[in-house]
């Protein structure tokens, strides 16, 4: 009679065990498996001069922001160069995947966009701005 | 009495460890300045300065003003330690105030050190506070030193275990120890500060690393008040106070919002222009710089040269207010733990619960930007903080004339379960860094 008591309880305890080990296993691969950072891509949409006392090598590239403010060291972007065109790429953004641990570097966003700093090799002078993706010419806003 | 041959193994292994596995730390003496486990833990800020609180302002001018005659001030048996290292400086509390006063003028008398663009004016009032400093801690590192190992505790721990997350450092009032936040005191974190730094001049705090947001009133005309809105290059921020050196009209901003120099604008006026480099301590990918020929970080800090005339007022009140006050001038010194201050900034307009939790510490944001210098302060959160926008706002004190002292310029915000703490750059790093001075009113 004891034996059959004991049995069933011995059968709800190995069930509960190998419930708690998978669900470790689950977290494990759950925090492995989650990218600490996400990358998302924005196509710029127009550039804009510093101005007075700004880096003549540096131009702010704009695109569309549906957020009140951003950070913008969580961006970057990049162009080639030649002598009459600057070919922007995508702008890059890595930014937290899970903003418990994340915080923002930013400042308010102007006229719906984030303004992300591309430095290039040497002042703009006459050269054309381009999107790389499909070589549609950026306007160069003056600030 | 008979071993069980599983416990037997058991021991084996665990002497196979203690003795094959660890080795250093079997090799580490106990006064190892290099061995980790020295390393204390703190929990709690400590107590505020009090009544110390004039005396800790003058003794970090000193230093900052003397950083290789001077070490680290603390707080220590109801006096303020200002470790003296330099016959020079152990001239400044012996005898009368007059004897006093010439000891400050021979200092004052030497080359400016790097990364001070000038000196502050020594008062009858500092001279009596002088004499209530003990200066005989000798073996003291310098103040340099000390700045220098607050930099490297962020620098060296960020660069060896980035996934321990530290995000803050500063110097104990206290203790003079380099205090490290961390989220997880990794073996390899606390090996990089025991070695870095020396574990008796280091202590961890372990503490979850909040939210971290930098921040950024609606038409302002010349001449310009300080809280109000400015544009810039990477979007809306707000200016802090009016600044002037000779017959040039300057507003104060946090660096951030001109992190490459250029043009800034209010809604109507084209205010005026930044230039890079030298007149602002921010790299969007680095966070603080130095500002071109300097070596102390400034915080988050830059100025404006206007176009137009510029007014020693600032705004207060609401959003959409245009009250102002007249601004008196700079706080007596170093705005420090335990001070209650309020801020101004164009998104989130006037805010008056602040209380200083640290200063001069390092702050880590999450794009691993690093904010140097800068001061925090605290409130338990009811639903109002700076916000972004109210970046290059300004931390100020109100006098009881309605008047009101300038304390510093905002730089951006950390939000937790029912806090928030604005991060701003103490006015005296504006004032050591950049040309000119403050405009009163």
């Amino acid at each position: 009679m004891s034996g059959a008591i004991r049995r069933p309880r011995r059968r709800w305890h190995t069930a509960l065990a190998l419930l708690i080990v998978a669900g470790l296993i689950a977290s494990v691969a759950y925090v492995l498996l989650t990218p600490l950072r996400r990358t998302d891509y924005l196509q710029p949409t127009a550039a804009r001069t510093l101005g007075e006392g700004g880096d003549p090598n540096v131009l702010m590239i704009l695109s569309p922001w549906d957020q009140r403010d951003y950070c913008p060291g969580e961006f970057s972007v990049g162009a080639a160069e030649t002598d009459t065109v600057v070919s922007v790429s995508a702008i890059r953004r890595v930014s937290a995947a899970v903003p418990l641990f994340g915080g923002c570097a930013g400042a308010e966003a102007l006229h719906g966009q984030v303004a992300v700093e591309l430095r290039l090799g040497q002042p703009l002078g006459s050269r054309t701005v381009v999107r790389a993706e499909d070589g549609s010419p950026l306007p160069v806003l003056e600030p | 009495m008979t071993i069980h041959p599983l416990h037997r193994i058991v021991a084996y292994g665990a002497a196979l460890i203690i003795f094959a596995g660890f080795p250093t730390m079997a090799q580490a003496s106990p006064s190892d300045p290099a061995d980790p486990s020295r390393i204390q833990y703190v929990s709690d800020d400590g107590p505020g300065l009090g009544e110390l609180t004039a005396a800790y302002q003058l003794s970090l001018r000193l230093a900052e003003e003397n950083p290789n005659d001077f070490g680290y001030p603390t707080v220590r048996g109801g006096r303020v330690n200002l470790p003296a290292l330099t016959e020079a400086a152990k001239k400044l509390t012996s005898g009368d105030a007059g004897e006093r006063a010439r000891a400050k003028a021979a200092l004052d008398a030497r080359p400016l050190p790097r990364g001070i663009a000038k000196r502050t004016e020594t008062t009858p009032d500092d001279l009596e506070v002088m004499k209530t400093l003990d200066l005989s801690a000798s073996n003291s590192r310098t103040f340099r030193r000390a700045e220098e190992q607050k930099n490297a505790a962020i620098d060296l721990t960020l660069a060896a275990d980035p996934d321990a997350k530290p995000w803050m450092s500063y110097i104990d009032e206290h203790s003079g120890k380099v205090i490290v936040h961390v989220e997880t005191p990794t073996p390899r974190l606390m090996a990089t500060l025991a070695k870095g730094i020396g574990a008796d001049s280091v202590a961890v705090r372990v503490q979850p690393k909040p939210q971290i947001d930098h921040v950024s009133r609606p038409s302002d005309t010349p001449p310009f008040y300080g809280g109000a809105r400015i544009y810039t290059p990477v979007g809306s921020c707000s200016d802090a106070f009016s600044w002037h050196s000779g017959s040039t009209q300057m507003m104060l901003t946090a660096g951030h919002c001109v992190p490459n120099g250029g043009s800034v604008s209010t809604l109507d006026y084209s205010m005026g222009s930044v230039n890079r480099s030298s007149e602002e301590s921010w790299d969007t990918n680095a966070g603080t710089v130095f500002m071109t020929g300097q070596s102390t970080f400034r915080g988050d800090v830059a100025v404006i040269r206007s176009s137009y005339s510029t007014a020693g007022r600032m705004f207060r009140g609401g959003t959409s207010s245009t009250s102002s006050a007249r601004v008196a001038g700079m706080a007596s010194g170093r705005t420090t733990s335990g001070m209650k201050v309020c801020s101004s900034g164009a998104s989130s307009g006037e805010i008056c619960v602040w209380t200083v939790t640290h200063d001069r510490t390092l702050v880590v944001y999450s794009d691993l930007t690093i904010a140097r210098n800068v001061t925090n302060t605290v409130e338990r959160w009811d639903g109002r903080c700076v916000i972004p926008g109210d970046s290059g706002g300004a931390m100020f004190g109100v006098n009881s004339d309605g008047s009101v002292n300038a304390h510093g310029v905002i730089s951006g915000r950390m939000t937790g379960p029912g806090w928030c703490q604005v991060i701003f750059t103490d006015i005296y790093d504006a004032y050591y860094g950049l040309p000119g001075y403050l405009t009163t009113g």
